[in-house]
């Protein structure tokens, strides 16, 4: 099997394909402290993608509660118990990959879900991950009682299983731009692609009998607009951009500052191998480490530390990028932070949008004799 | 002239096309070359399994292996052995393809439900191990595919949503606004088919209206399978008492470009393929036998 090199994982591992990186790579950064699961993001893309006779149950973009939700049920803790044990030393991983742990005859290591596992998209909704007893109703970082939001879509990996496992190359990655589309002409139902991806983000449609997932609203990306999901946040926790490998970073580029600079935005579950292009800046309040350990591997302190570090008023420029996400619809391609405001650009590096690192107040007298009222308090 | 392959060749075939060493489970001293003589009859090849014309061809029961040259494998077989027969009237092939199967699947609706299903692939005399891999851009291998989902949709009509979640409850289909329960395919024109992703691309698997259980299809290697523009293959299966008996019928001459043409009193390379839904059974998962002769009676 070709060797590939995952940056993310540090180190070379299996793969069924040569590697060949895109021209560029579509990434997303999820801030997950921000995150109020609203699903206005599910709701965006199940409007815009699956509202169709076999899509009922289909969410490309769903948000779940960690530890107890998932969609479908159980998908991570059932892909990690597979996959068994595995260590980390230091930023080098050196347990197996899914493509590694594949059993004999298989591309990957995988399971197809059941119906039934699709049925509770909100099992688990903001349950924290012990039981609130009296004396645990105290406020300090981190906390013991805790839960946070998982906001999910198609992860459009480097290396991803469900492309690997698909028997007849329906499944692609475009050159591009990165984004692994289904081809729905080519698609013959086998569901390796279901069954191999860990993320459970390729789903079986009960109507057209073909496999389908998450597009990246490639239509929109085309004309440098950012997917419907990132678009429509309420609670601006998505940054869309485009991610380039470890050397090749750019300080000024959004995506590459968060996941390369500052190295607080993390991928989920890196240890699977998959090099996932959405990054997750963890949440900040969880007491138990070990669990964001697993889930977004071994920087999780590192990336603690430094958003705490910016949202107490340091780091200008981590706090300047945050507020540019979902501050307009176009692709931010390049910042800058600038005398108490973040500017974006655009591709041919028109500013797209200008944003106060505070915003300004203004304090007004409860009573206005003009018009004789009282004035609500509003900000 | 057919070249028989060797039990020899078709295991190097199997090392050199992806396994250093064959996996125990597919046992290659279980696999048989099929050895098909199809018999002229003067009447019509019969669609019905059951049907009396049928006991005229001499069965063949061929032994089955699984599937280890394309990923993803197929250790073991699903079924020891399949029994077949073929017929032909001058005019059109058929075979009569049956199985062993406690439980029959026709559904293909929910995620996990994979359907039964036999295919006979066919090749030109002299085509070896390489060419059984599906066949080579080269040689191009004509496959007959019966789909139990395909028979169901015919016989009992489109198996929708519905077929497998009664339940379902939703409040409309955009754009079908106020139409209930919209049934495929008459409830949805050509506009309303965007919102069936496989449909509206033209993917034959999307189609709800379905014309023939057997699809007719071309591979020129492993995960090239493509439907034939003219689909004239038809047939029927029957379950009954633990058993699958399946007609795959085809005209002998080719309609298509890739198509293979037979010819009564020809020799051809032929291989067969069965597929157990109950074990998951799906594209290269499959039961298969070794590639052998189809001799067609003058």
């Amino acid at each position: 099997m070709p060797k590939v090199y995952n940056w993310q994982i540090g180190r070379e591992m299996d793969y069924p394909f040569e590697g060949r990186r895109p021209q560029r790579q579509a990434a997303a950064v999820f801030d997950t402290n921000k995150c109020i699961a609203c699903q206005t993001c599910t709701m965006a893309c199940k409007t815009t993608w699956t509202s169709g006779k076999g899509q009922e149950y289909m969410f490309w973009n769903n948000v779940e509660t960690k530890p107890w939700g998932s969609y479908p049920l159980a998908w991570d803790v059932r892909v990690l118990e597979l996959l068994g044990p595995q260590a980390w030393e230091g930023n080098v991983y050196r347990g197996k990959t899914l493509f590694e742990a594949a059993p004999s005859g298989e591309r990957a290591l995988g399971y197809l879900p059941e119906d039934l596992d699709y049925a509770y998209p909100n099992r688990g909704e903001d349950e924290t991950n012990l039981p609130l007893t009296q004396e645990r109703f105290y406020l300090r970082l981190p906390h013991d009682a805790w839960f946070f939001y998982l906001p999910r879509i198609c992860n459009h990996c480097t290396y991803p299983a469900c492309l690997a496992s698909c028997p007849r190359t329906a499944i692609y990655k475009r050159p591009e731009d990165g984004i692994v589309l289904l081809d729905q002409q080519r698609c013959r139902a086998y569901r390796e692609c279901v069954k191999n991806c860990p993320f459970k983000k390729v789903f079986y449609n009960h109507t057209t009998r073909v496999s389908e997932k998450c597009v990246l609203c490639f239509p929109a990306v085309e004309r440098g607009v950012q997917p419907r999901c990132m678009r429509t946040c309420i609670g601006k926790i998505r940054t869309f951009g485009f991610v380039s490998t470890p050397d090749r970073a750019r300080a000024d580029n959004p995506v590459d500052f968060l996941v390369h600079v500052r190295k607080v935005a993390l991928p989920l579950l890196p240890q699977l191998g998959l090099e996932a292009n959405v990054y997750y800046i963890p949440p900040v309040h969880v007491g138990n480490v070990r669990f964001l350990q697993m889930l977004f591997g071994p920087g999780v302190e590192h990336a603690v530390a430094t958003y705490r570090k910016a949202m107490e008023g340091g780091d200008e420029e981590l706090r300047g990028v945050l507020l540019l996400a979902v501050s307009t619809d176009r692709i931010v391609h390049r910042f800058r932070v600038h005398r108490g405001y973040a500017y974006g650009y655009d591709e041919r590096g028109e500013e797209v949008v200008r944003v106060p690192l505070r915003e300004p107040t203004m304090v007004r007298p409860a009573y206005d004799p003009q018009h004789r009222v009282y004035r609500y308090n509003v900000t | 002239m057919t070249r028989k392959i060797s039990r020899r060749e078709a295991l190097a075939g199997l090392a050199a096309l992806g396994t250093l060493a064959l996996p125990a489970p597919v046992r290659a001293q279980d696999a048989q070359q099929p050895e098909v003589l199809s018999v002229r009859t003067p009447s019509p090849v019969p669609l019905d399994p059951e049907a009396e014309t049928w006991r005229r061809a001499r069965a063949a029961e061929i032994g089955l292996i699984g599937q280890a040259m394309a990923y993803p494998f197929k250790i073991r077989p699903s079924v020891p052995t399949v029994r077949v027969r073929s017929l032909h009237d001058g005019e059109h092939i058929g075979f009569l393809v049956e199985w062993r199967d406690p439980r029959p699947d026709h559904r293909t609706v929910k995620t996990r439900e994979f359907k039964d299903g036999c295919g006979v692939m066919l090749l030109p005399a002299g085509a070896g191990a390489t060419e059984w891999m599906m066949g080579t851009p080269k040689t191009p291998a004509t496959v007959l595919h019966w789909r139990a989902d395909w028979q169901l949709d015919l016989e009992a009509g489109f198996q929708d949503l519905e077929a497998a979640f009664p339940n379902v409850a939703f409040d409309f289909y955009p754009p079908l606004v106020g139409v209930d329960r919209p049934k495929l395919p008459d409830a949805y024109p050509a506009d309303a088919r965007k919102w069936l992703p496989g449909w509206y691309a033209g993917n034959p698997l999307s189609q709800p209206r379905k014309t023939t259980p057997v699809e007719k299809l071309v591979a020129q290697g492993a995960g090239t399978l493509e439907q034939l523009p003219t689909q004239n293959a038809t047939g029927r299966g029957v379950w009954k008492d633990g058993r699958w008996r399946v007609v795959l019928r085809k005209p002998l001459r080719a309609a298509d470009a890739k198509e293979i043409s037979l010819a009564p009193g020809g020799t051809y390379a032929v291989a067969f393929a069965v597929w157990q839904g109950a074990h998951g059974d799906r594209g290269a998962r499959k039961s298969i036998t070794l590639l052998g002769r189809l001799r067609l009676e003058a």
